[in-house]
């Protein structure tokens, strides 16, 4: 039982976090790569001395020198945005749009997306307005609702917030609700 | 509108077609005129409705209505219509006058 509720809590750790492999491996890769063009350049270049004098030239051609100084504020600017994302993909959560919660005996993943669709639903329901006037998103604790309101009928947002909070809590999560109607309407 | 106090869920929808119709109809009675003649749009005014009305200015015999008054007869029976029927809030009626119908209304034994 209790290795089971470890599995269980591994699993939707797991599923509910993005992983961080082919980020690590497109960046050793690429460290690898540029680690031994570096070796197999300085090795060859030892060998047969004419080989510097012809990388300087096609160097050469490829910036001249008047472009020396817009050329390495390029590159830097380059790999600055490069290590920026890197941080961001090592330090952050990476959280994925899916949340999860164990009972007794079943452990479940649900996405944001499904969620979302039963809170317009029940929303469109209890406001008796079309289901394609309402749109939900949600956050990591708010479920937002936008309701455009059909011409000259008056949306009650409190029943619409009501709606959309025993909604998810129905469905075992909880969420802030967000009602926020359009000040534009549509004639039907 | 919001489900009614019947207990059973479901939803009351009326297109936009059907609220064209029923504003036509409405025109048409307080102004007078043959339905041919009156034009309706609907549109949306910061969430209420805007119903623009063309009409003819109806020359009968035997009323002695100012076109003014006729406008404003076709704004109250326009704005009640819709509230009674379809159930909207009508914002604004705009009523424009275009071209002149000479009615004679006949009363029908």
């Amino acid at each position: 039982m209790t290795s089971e509720r470890t599995i269980y809590r591994r699993v939707l750790r797991r599923e509910t976090h993005s992983s961080r492999t082919s980020a690590a491996v497109v960046a050793a890769s690429v460290a690898i790569a540029i680690l031994a063009a570096g070796v197999i350049g300085g090795v060859w270049g030892l060998l047969d001395p004419r080989v510097a004098g012809e990388a300087r030239v096609w160097f050469d051609e490829a910036i001249p020198v008047g472009n020396r100084a817009a050329a390495s504020v390029a590159a830097g600017v380059i790999a600055l945005l490069l290590a920026l994302v890197l941080i961001a993909l090592a330090v952050g959560p990476g959280r994925r749009a899916r949340r999860a919660r164990t009972t007794e005996r079943v452990a479940l993943l649900v996405d944001d997306g499904v969620l979302a669709d039963a809170v317009a639903d029940a929303v469109a329901l209890r406001c008796g307005i079309d289901r394609r006037q309402v749109a939900t998103t949600l956050g990591r604790s708010s479920v937002t609702v936008r309701i455009t309101p059909t011409s000259g009928i008056r949306v009650d947002d409190d029943a619409a917030a009501a709606a959309a909070s025993s909604t998810m809590t129905a469905l075992g999560f909880t969420a802030t609700p967000r009602v926020r109607v359009e000040s534009g309407g549509v004639v039907a | 509108m919001t489900a009614g106090d019947s207990g059973v869920l479901g939803r009351t929808t009326i297109s936009a077609r059907a609220l064209q119709h029923l504003a036509t109809g409405l025109a048409r009675d307080a102004a007078r005129v043959p339905r041919r003649d009156v034009a309706v749009v609907l549109s949306d005014e910061r969430g209420r409705l805007r119903v623009s009305v063309t009409v003819p200015v109806a020359l009968a015999d035997d009323r002695g209505r100012s076109v003014l008054q006729g406008a404003e007869a076709v704004r109250l029976r326009v704005v009640d219509g819709m509230r009674e029927l379809a159930g909207r809030t009508v914002g604004t009626v705009d009523v424009r006058y275009s071209g002149v119908r000479r009615i004679s209304e006949r009363r029908v034994s």
